[in-house]
């Protein structure tokens, strides 16, 4: 395979730009060129995000011999001498200038772009004044307006396909399309049918491309222009997306994918960079609210609340010991605030009993990547996937959960790379795979035996790489004897020779990457599937090089972070066991107490306990467990029977309803600090509006809880209220090796660090294992014997239920329920997707409301006929607290990790009237 | 727009099946496309409807979006509008009630077309798929009456003269016209296929290229590149995916208004054709070859499907031939009204079904053609002498012609020199010789005015050039190009400026729209000179129109943009009496 040669390799060539000598690698462009010369060539329709389109030709730079080329797309020649501004090339760009305004309106001073237009600069620059042309014949499409973030004015449009090119080349969504021939070719959405009908994601790169305002975002009309832009990471995926949040007077105006993003790389999607409007909807939390007898709640002062937190949680702490605390860490939050949270924790009530959410999402994941190769993170970086021959999509639907990294699995299935996907909906991704394993919810174990099976029985097996960097085959290859196609077949219901046929396609594969979601984790034994797809990657040694891998997609922003930070029950930050000596050593040292010695309780345990009357106080930050955890009902059970609890977020939620404190915190917007992205970049959060009111951040929350509990946690300089997160991030790094070279300087300097970096000259690491390097020695093989889920469908619950995200919504929908993203979501509520044949078989039609019971409850919901499912298998998703989803998942678990079978539920539907 | 869409087609329909011949196809069954057809097409194949509806509404045949009983093409090419074809549309449009682009209330779409390939017959159209000369006095009056029922048309198709070259002068394209060799036994015992055989029996691939680059032959399709060096690039570039795949692809999309060059070498001796498209795919490693030919030479796109049946029958292709391993495959794709699609990159793009907008370069289409493959575009008259070289060497054919301008060369006259038709002639002959020569001067009653070489790109030529050589450097010496060898004589009937905005406004239609000097310049170009010919010339306007000519030639992406001002401005320049009849007074031009 040809491989391209590192940058400080490439030849490069020299040529004089304007009389300047430059020199630039033999693949640039004159642009380029003229780019690394210092100067710049004026474009209308080129995007250093996009393919050279060479359309609109005010790029045009003349060569020695006066032959004029386009800068954009022509290649830089070797000993080549380029003019790019004389007064004949800008009477050319003067006369194309004129050629556009011809056919565009000049309503700049109330156009939407004023001032930030590519169109009016260049006339400026070219000095146009006005168009020659006499009674011009002029496009007048009226406006449509109907779209919540993409406003369409066509009749400003110049024709440069920037927009359908980056719907296309980026998104990958091919919603848009540039239709007709000549002077009337016009960009289409779908059929010519508006966005609104064109299936459109909303990614919004298309208003991010227009040169103009034909294609605009509503922030600029409403606020006028921003004055103040802000770099920080995004709070929705784990994707990590570096946004620029443009603002004007400490509100959002609109946000933008940074150009030089290294997670997105100038994309973003529709939550990122619309679904804003929530950090000023009137429903913010803005003052503490202390609960009243009759169970309403009262404003109070921050003094009133932190003075009533510390006493109860100092009476919960000496009356009942240590364990009968415990705190919920959260993923939103920042790497400095969660391990305050830890911290605070392990430091004033003396208990490691704090968890966070990853624990009912991967767990597992983490569980067995650090089992089987010695780091509880994925091998690769998202970038990665360009250089995939083959890429195995597990259980995820990323074109909507993750929907920049979907975009960019999409392209690169389109590029050429083999696509395999095992879910059991009939996801975006599905339609363009070579191959689809549509299993049955519950059965990932069988089938990922069975394609070990193939690859161990077919000679795919790299026998050399295994014996130099492996360990445990003989184990595994026992295990595999019998796990043939037909065995998982009876299992998942999917065809043996189509699991064959994966199978070899994986095996076949120079560079196979294998990427997993929630479907892996949170269905029946999560960790054995993670374990049997590592053991997929290590007998074909498709690990540890580009390309090669294996990775789950994490879930929220900062999943990883608060993991890695130690928000976890049996380890400290990089996930150093809490009985390891050394590091209790230094946490002593840096801490002056010690770390606690009794294993905390897990967040599922935590409920237990206070259903058991040992948990009596928490301290939940950030997170919904009563709408997101599953057997809801015994969740909300617990935090009733607690003598206190103290909530914190930015919207009263239900569990917050619970609380006797409810506290207002920040969102990520209104936050500083750092995030973890699911390819282990830390990258920086930065705050770009005030929180609302009394809202404060969720760090100093934490601090000023410790203070009043007569214990400073540091990190104030000059003894202030405000905590400085570079100062937290300084004794995090000293206390987790893997992170010891990452300082907030090194961030501002590089943009983001990929952990492992073990000191201050430490990369970061892009690929962790290289060529067979494990962090644990040996990769360990591990024999993942099928078990059955924790539900089966019977008589009486004959469908399997499934949960998920949909694109234009986040997990709980606090935030996208409170923005014009909602707009966006057809149904506006939830609804059950049930496959025609399931429907036709019950008797349900569309729309009809319909009761969904499980071994633990019941909800109601629509019915939203959709050939997304298979048949057996209905879908909802857990956005809408109207229909808390959650309350028919069940509590059965991980058996390694405690992380639920949220995608595995046992269910029927009833007629509602039933 | 990109790779990613053609992926998907790749996908959905299998690899070289596009959107476009499903389009296709709905249009041959029903004659136009609904918006319920696109969203079915792209409903059925998993592809997005933006896609199906952008590259529908590309080709001006595939736009049509509702039905018509019946359709009447009228030409509206030079040839056929110095030949009363102006007054002629205008008749259609009376008698038939509808303007050009609608449809009749009686179900008659009448519709522009730009040459129909009968300019030595013109005034032309085509009723439904049959081409029919007006020419004949009450041929409008048969037409309106023909269209007003159902019966095809009952005329026959009119006939391109063809004259060979006199005894002893160099034939060389020409040398199967005389007896028929439209069969495939015909062709046989013509010694057709001997040439491919003699290839790939009995010499490397490699020997075919030095042969072709020994003749010195260069593209016939007008830009003149040398053939041998573009087989050679294409033999050695590969895509790099492992496939190897090379393609030949015929040009048989002859737009130029004035030409019918390739429609006659098609029509009268397609297997030649064959051959020479199997030699290039031959000589270059391609296993498979397309001919894109347009929809408005029904005849010719029927004769070479015949031949081609025949010759897959008989195993000469789609299966390896005379003993050797050499196999190649052949395709027939046609055009559905899109001028632009001549350009090889919009060809290129129109057989891979994305919308047939002009490509960037580089990439040249010999590295990076076809599905991204190395492939070699070839016009139809360049094919047609390459089995001529295979057999009686290179050097033989380099022995015709002058200077860089090696060999022969088919040119078209229209109806205004006494003996129209197509001649061979040896390049580097004087145009003086072939218009006043071989075509036997101007027709009765017309005074020669100037001459138009090369289609509508070709500068348009005075007296002064007649002693010009007809070859690239002969032409090029006075200001004009060779082209694609169609020319077009005016005469002092014929108004130059009226012709100026014709080509601008031919221009302004057959745009592909992607780059903004030709999409929006040309109708202004098409206003300004409008405004000039019924306001008045001014200097602001001519200084307007300078202006404009060079922002398209320096500015335009491809040939048709770039090279369109240089007839305009010819005529400004070399016939100063054109406009200057059409210029205000001074006192007006004050006011």
């Amino acid at each position: 395979m040809a491989t391209t040669p590192a940058a400080d390799t490439a030849p490069i060539i020299s040529l004089r730009i304007d009389g300047t000598n430059v020199a630039v690698p033999a693949d640039a462009t004159v642009l380029d060129a003229a780019r690394a010369a210092g100067g710049d060539v004026p474009t209308l329709c080129h995007s250093d995000r996009l393919e050279p389109h060479g359309a609109c030709r005010t790029c045009l730079v003349e060569q020695a011999d006066g032959r004029l080329v386009a800068a954009c797309h022509t290649p830089a020649a070797d000993g080549e001498d380029y003019t790019t501004r004389s007064e004949r090339l800008t009477r050319l760009r003067r006369n194309i200038v004129e050629l556009i305004v011809s056919d565009h309106p000049l309503d700049c001073l109330t156009c939407a772009a004023n001032g930030r237009c590519d169109l009016q600069s260049l006339a400026a620059e070219v000095g146009l004044r006005e168009s020659r042309y006499e009674s011009p014949s002029v496009h007048t499409p009226p406006r449509d307006d109907s779209h919540p973030f993409i406003k369409v004015d066509m009749e400003k449009c110049i024709g440069c396909a920037k927009c359908v090119r980056a719907c296309d080349e980026t998104q990958a969504s091919f919603v848009l399309g540039m239709s007709g021939r000549g002077y009337d070719v016009s960009v289409v959405a779908g059929n010519d049918t508006g966005f609104e009908q064109a299936d459109c994601a909303s990614c919004g790169q298309c208003v991010l491309e227009c040169p103009v305002a034909a294609l605009e975002g509503p922030g600029a009309h409403a606020h006028g222009r921003p004055d103040t832009t802000v770099t920080t990471t995004c709070g929705y995926c784990a994707v990590g997306c570096t946004l620029d949040v443009h603002t004007k007077d400490d509100a959002v105006v609109s946000i933008e994918p940074n150009a030089t993003g290294s997670a997105n790389r100038g994309h973003a999607c529709v939550k990122g960079r619309f679904a804003h409007q929530y950090t000023r909807s009137k429903d913010r939390l803005q003052a503490p609210l202390i609960r009243r007898d009759d169970g309403s709640f009262r404003e109070a002062s921050w003094d009133e609340a932190l003075d009533l937190i510390s006493r109860e949680f100092a009476r919960v702490r000496d009356t009942y010991g240590p364990m009968a605390f415990s705190a919920i860490s959260s993923s939103r939050c920042t790497n400095e605030e969660n391990y305050l949270m830890q911290k605070f924790a392990r430091v004033v009530m003396r208990t490691n009993s704090v968890d966070n959410c990853s624990r009912v999402c991967h767990s597992p994941s983490a569980y067995a990547l650090r089992n089987a190769l010695g780091t509880g993170a994925g091998t690769n970086s998202f970038q990665c996937v360009e250089e995939s021959d083959l890429l195995m999509v597990v259980g995820a639907n990323p074109t909507e959960a993750h929907p920049v990294f979907g975009a960019r699995i999409k392209r690169a299935a389109l590029a050429g790379a083999k696509l395999i996907v095992l879910d059991p909906r009939n996801i975006e991704l599905a339609g363009i795979a070579d191959v689809h394993l549509a299993l049955r919810p519950g059965s990932n174990v069988a089938v990922i035996n069975a394609m070990q099976h193939v690859l161990v029985n077919e000679g795919y097996v790299e026998d050399a790489f295994i014996a130099a960097h492996a360990e445990g085959y003989d184990g595994l290859r026992a295990e595999l004897s019998l796990t043939t196609p037909e065995w998982a077949s009876d299992i998942s219901g999917v065809d043996p020779d189509t699991i064959r046929e994966a199978a070899r396609m994986y095996g076949q594969a120079n560079c196979a990457q294998i990427l997993w979601g929630l479907g892996v984790t949170e269905a029946g034994h999560g960790s054995n599937a993670a374990f049997g797809l590592i053991n997929m990657a290590v007998l074909t040694g498709n690990i540890g090089r580009e390309g090669a891998g294996a990775n789950p997609i994490r879930g929220q922003n900062n999943v990883q972070g608060a993991s890695d930070v130690g928000a976890l029950p049996h380890v400290v930050s990089d996930y150093r066991p809490i009985d390891d000596p050394v590091t209790r050593e230094e946490h002593l040292s840096a801490w002056g107490v010690d770390v606690p010695e009794v294993e905390g309780l897990r967040i599922p345990d935590m409920f237990d306990a206070a259903h058991a009357g040992h948990l009596k106080a928490m301290y939940i930050m950030a997170e919904d467990v009563a709408q997101s955890d599953p057997d809801v009902t015994h969740v909300t059970g617990a935090l009733r029977s607690l003598e206190f609890l103290v909530g914190q977020d930015i919207f009263m939620t239900p569990t917050a309803e619970l609380a006797h404190v409810v506290l207002p915190g920040a969102a990520f917007l209104e936050s500083e600090g750092t995030f973890v992205n699911s390819d282990r970049r830390i990258q920086r959060v930065r705050r770009a509006i005030s929180p609302p009111g009394d809202a404060t951040a969720d760090g100093d929350i934490i601090h000023a809880i410790a203070r009043r509990m007569g214990r400073d946690l540091g990190f104030t300089p000059n003894g202030g209220s405000g905590v400085d997160p570079s100062l937290i991030m300084d004794e995090l790094a000293s206390l987790s090796p893997k992170w010891r070279g990452v300082t907030y300087a090194r961030l501002e300097d590089a943009g983001f660090l990929q952990w492992p970096c073990e000191d201050a000259g430490h990369p970061g690491t892009e690929i962790v294992h290289r060529d067979g390097a494990f962090l644990r020695g040996r990769a360990r093989l591990t024999p993942t014997p099928w078990q059955e889920p924790g539900e089966l469908p019977d008589h009486e619950y004959p469908l399997m239920l499934t949960t998920g995200r949909q694109l234009f919504h986040y997990n709980v929908g606090s935030m996208t329920r409170r923005t014009d993203v909602a707009r966006l979501d057809k149904a506006k509520r939830e609804t059950v997707r049930v496959h025609p044949k399931d429907a036709g078989r019950l008797g349900i039609a569309h729309d009809e409301v319909v009761k969904v019971v499980s071994r633990r409850g019941a909800v109601l919901a629509p019915v939203e006929i959709s050939r997304a499912t298979n048949p057996g298998v209905v879908f909802m998703t857990f956005h809408w607290p109207e229909t808390r989803t959650n309350i028919l998942v069940g509590s059965a678990a991980d058996e390694h990790t405690g992380c639920p079978e949220y995608k595995v539920s046992a269910v029927r539907i009833e007629k509602a009237s039933q | 727009m990109s790779s990613n869409i053609i992926a998907l087609q790749n996908k959905f329909l299998g690899h070289g099946e596009t959107v476009y011949d499903r389009l296709s196809d709905v249009f041959s069954r029903q004659g136009y496309i609904s918006d319920d057809d696109i969203a079915g097409l792209a409903a059925e194949h998993n592809l997005p409807p933006a896609h199906v509806r952008a590259t529908a509404k590309f080709y001006d045949d595939l736009s049509h979006d509702a039905p018509a009983r019946r359709t009447v093409h009228v030409c509206n090419g030079e040839a056929c509008q110095v030949a009363g074809g102006t007054k002629v549309e205008a008749a259609l449009t009376e008698r038939l009630g509808v303007a050009p682009g609608g449809v009749s209330p009686d179900g008659v779409r009448l519709q522009h077309v730009t040459c129909v390939g009968y300019c030595g017959r013109g005034p032309n159209a085509m009723v439904d798929d049959a081409p029919v000369s007006l020419a004949p006095p009450g041929a409008v009056d048969d037409l309106v009456e023909i269209v007003a029922g159902d019966d095809p048309a009952p005329w026959g198709e009119p006939k391109n003269a063809v004259h060979a070259p006199a005894a002893g002068r160099p034939c060389v394209v020409f040398r199967h016209l005389s007896p028929d060799v439209v069969g495939l036994e015909a062709a046989r015992s013509a010694g057709i296929y001997t040439a491919f055989e003699k290839a790939v029996t009995s010499m490397s691939p490699e020997e075919v290229v030095a042969e072709i680059t020994a003749s010195r032959l260069r593209g016939r399709g007008g830009a003149g590149f040398p053939t041998g060096v573009k087989l050679a690039t294409v033999a050695k570039s590969d895509a790099g995916d492992g496939s190897g795949a090379r393609y030949v692809v015929v040009n048989a999309d002859e737009g130029d208004a004035g030409s019918y060059i390739d429609k006659e070498l098609i029509e009268r001796d397609p297997h030649s054709q064959l051959e020479g498209a199997l030699l290039a795919a031959y000589a270059c490693g391609a296993r498979e070859a397309f001919f894109y030919i347009r929809s408005e030479y029904p005849a010719a796109k029927a004769v070479l499907e015949t031949a081609l049946a025949e010759a897959r029958a008989a195993g000469i292709i789609g299966r390896p031939v005379f003993g050797s391993t050499f196999q190649c495959d052949v395709r027939i794709v046609q055009g559905r009204g899109a001028y632009i699609c001549g350009e090889e990159t919009s060809l290129l793009r129109s057989i891979e079904g994305v919308p047939a907008l002009v490509s960037i370069r580089p990439p040249f289409p010999a590295e990076k053609g076809l599905w991204g493959c190395p492939t070699a575009v070839q016009n139809v008259e360049t094919v047609h002498n390459l089995p001529w070289i295979v057999a009686n060497g290179g050097a033989a054919y380099a022995a015709y012609g002058a200077g860089d301008s090696r060999g022969t060369k088919a040119v078209s006259l229209n109806t205004r020199v006494a003996r129209p038709g197509l001649y061979e002639v040896e390049l580097g002959t004087t145009l003086r010789e072939i218009i006043f020569g071989l075509a036997g001067g101007m027709a009765d009653g017309e005074e020669f005015k100037a001459v138009q070489i090369g289609g509508p790109l070709g500068s348009i030529l005075d007296e002064s050039a007649l002693d010009a050589a007809f070859s690239f450097e002969g032409l090029a010496s006075v200001g004009g190009i060779l082209g694609h060898g169609g020319m077009v004589v005016y005469s002092q009937n014929d108004d130059l400026a009226r012709v100026a905005r014709g080509l601008m406004r031919f221009c302004a239609v057959e745009s592909c729209g992607r780059c903004f000097p030709c999409r929006i310049g040309s109708v202004r170009g098409t206003e300004l000179l409008d405004q000039m010919l019924s306001d008045g010339v001014t200097d602001a306007r001519m200084e307007l129109l300078s202006d404009l000519c060079d922002t398209m030639r320096y500015g335009s992406l491809c040939g048709l943009g770039k090279m369109l001002p240089d007839p305009i401005q010819s005529v400004v320049e070399r016939f100063p009496d054109e406009f200057g009849r059409y210029r205000r007074s001074a006192s007006d031009q004050e006011a």
